[in-house]
């Protein structure tokens, strides 16, 4: 319970602070994608499931400040967190340069999915170099930033029992 | 002991359910659903204050390290606007004359003016950036602001807005890619062409793309592009949106577009006035 609190939370505040002071550090149209970020963390942290769920209500709370159709965000957000989840229950051993690595790669996806999604779904200005350009800058900065909010996300996100993608049964 | 790894066919399932809701969102919103508009409104208003509270906090910050990182642009954009302060003193009294000529025509045609309307001034609480272009405001139905009402900074046309909650409001800048409105550009002495003013994706000037009156159009740069209004136009005729950033002549029956530079810095914007104004109804 306190958990679901403590993403609720989460979710909150990564979508306040991406909509307002993150907005003033936009380069080339963007601007750092910190719920993106949040979604990586717990689907590292917890898995493709939890990363899909988690993905898609921050997701959908971000879609409620957009002006794109409702549920986009909540999409590729949710597809995101299930790749990088399924991603995750392939790696042994996490390294230090894993976080920008994750968080670039993840970025990048979650952007592809949302302009191609966004392009089959009638907004087909997305599908451009230009859109393109927006998720590969967006892509880079959260690639600066992983290493400080993915560790921090996945801190808050993690179970009190720290049963992860493995379950024992006596 | 029995170790194994998690139901994949259950994640499977949550994923599939997740994106029909996700795909069933979308197209309803698309569509226009009434009970989304709600829970976004609903859900909006319970975020907005903390998103108030927050904009209070962080303005302040980004605009001085805006200001830190700006200062000799800050210095030369100090020193043009001193100038165009003294032109604009001189022009302004060269067009008293106009305007006042103005005025007695739009009355005696009976056509609403800007002043007509009763305005709420609006602090702007955040950005959105990447593939739109809006703002949120603070303020919302509970002051009488209602979609598509028009969005001002100094009589001049910055959005429109497009998403209303009790308490705030979503502001569709003119440089979103899904903006559009009519407008006709105006020279020193005259009327100009009549055509479309509308955002675009990767600019963040619009395109004015004529409609009538192609052949042989010169557009000049510095010339001002006006709302058109009209019978159902959202928009009050004789808004300001922008300038001709640079010279452009429509030959033929060819017309080119001509690119406008918002007048307002849509990147910096703090406070807002809502126009409430209302379409009139044609007879």
């Amino acid at each position: 319970m306190m958990r679901r609190v403590r993403l609720g939370l989460v979710i909150l505040v990564a979508v306040v602070l991406e909509t307002t002071l993150l907005t003033h550090f936009d380069v080339l149209d963007a601007a750092p994608g910190l719920c993106l970020l949040c979604v990586v963390a717990v689907a590292y942290e917890d898995g493709a499931e939890s990363g899909a769920l988690f993905g898609f209500a921050i997701g959908l709370v971000l879609d409620l400040f957009l002006i794109t159709p409702i549920g986009l965000s909540a999409l590729s957000f949710a597809l995101t967190g299930y790749a990088v989840g399924a991603f995750q229950a392939g790696i042994v051993r996490a390294t230090p340069w894993m976080y920008p690595v994750l968080g670039g790669l993840g970025g990048l996806f979650g952007g592809l999915v949302f302009i191609v999604v966004g392009g089959i779904v009638g907004q087909d200005e997305l599908l451009s170099m230009h859109g393109v350009q927006v998720v590969v800058v967006g892509a880079l900065w959260d690639a600066l930033l992983a290493p400080a909010v993915i560790p921090l996300v996945r801190r808050i996100a993690r179970r009190p029992d720290h049963a992860g993608a493995w379950r024992i049964r006596r | 002991v029995v170790v194994y790894q998690p139901d994949h066919r259950r994640r499977r399932v949550v994923l599939v359910m997740l994106v029909l809701t996700a795909l069933a969102l979308i197209s309803f919103d698309e569509r226009g659903s009434s009970a989304i508009d709600q829970a976004r409104s609903t859900a909006a208003d319970v975020i907005q204050p903390v998103r108030d509270l927050s904009s209070s906090v962080f303005n302040p910050v980004t605009d001085w390290l805006d200001g830190l990182g700006r200062a000799s642009e800050l210095q030369s954009e100090n020193d043009r606007l001193r100038r165009e302060l003294a032109q604009a003193k001189t022009d302004a009294a060269a067009g008293a004359a106009a305007r006042a000529q103005l005025k007695e025509l739009l009355a005696l045609f009976d056509l609403p003016q800007v002043e007509d309307y009763d305005g709420v001034v609006a602090d702007v609480t955040g950005q959105s950036t990447g593939f739109d272009r809006t703002f949120s405001i603070d303020k919302g139905t509970d002051d009488g602001i209602a979609k598509d009402m028009p969005v001002v900074v100094g009589g001049a046309l910055v959005g429109k807005v497009y998403r209303v909650t009790s308490t705030g409001a979503v502001v569709q800048r003119i440089d979103d890619r899904q903006f559009g409105v009519g407008a006709q550009l105006l020279d020193k002495d005259q009327l100009g062409p009549v055509g479309t003013a509308s955002g675009q994706l990767d600019s963040r000037n619009l395109v004015f793309a004529i409609i009538e009156g192609a052949a042989g159009v010169a557009m000049k740069k510095g010339e001002i592009a006006i709302t058109n209004g009209g019978e159902k136009s959202t928009y009050p005729r004789g808004l300001p949106i922008g300038t001709v950033a640079r010279n452009v002549t429509a030959g033929g029956s060819v017309a080119r577009n001509a690119e406008l530079q918002p007048i307002v810095d849509l990147d910096s914007l703090d406070v807002v006035k809502v126009l409430r104004y209302q379409a009139p109804v044609a007879p």
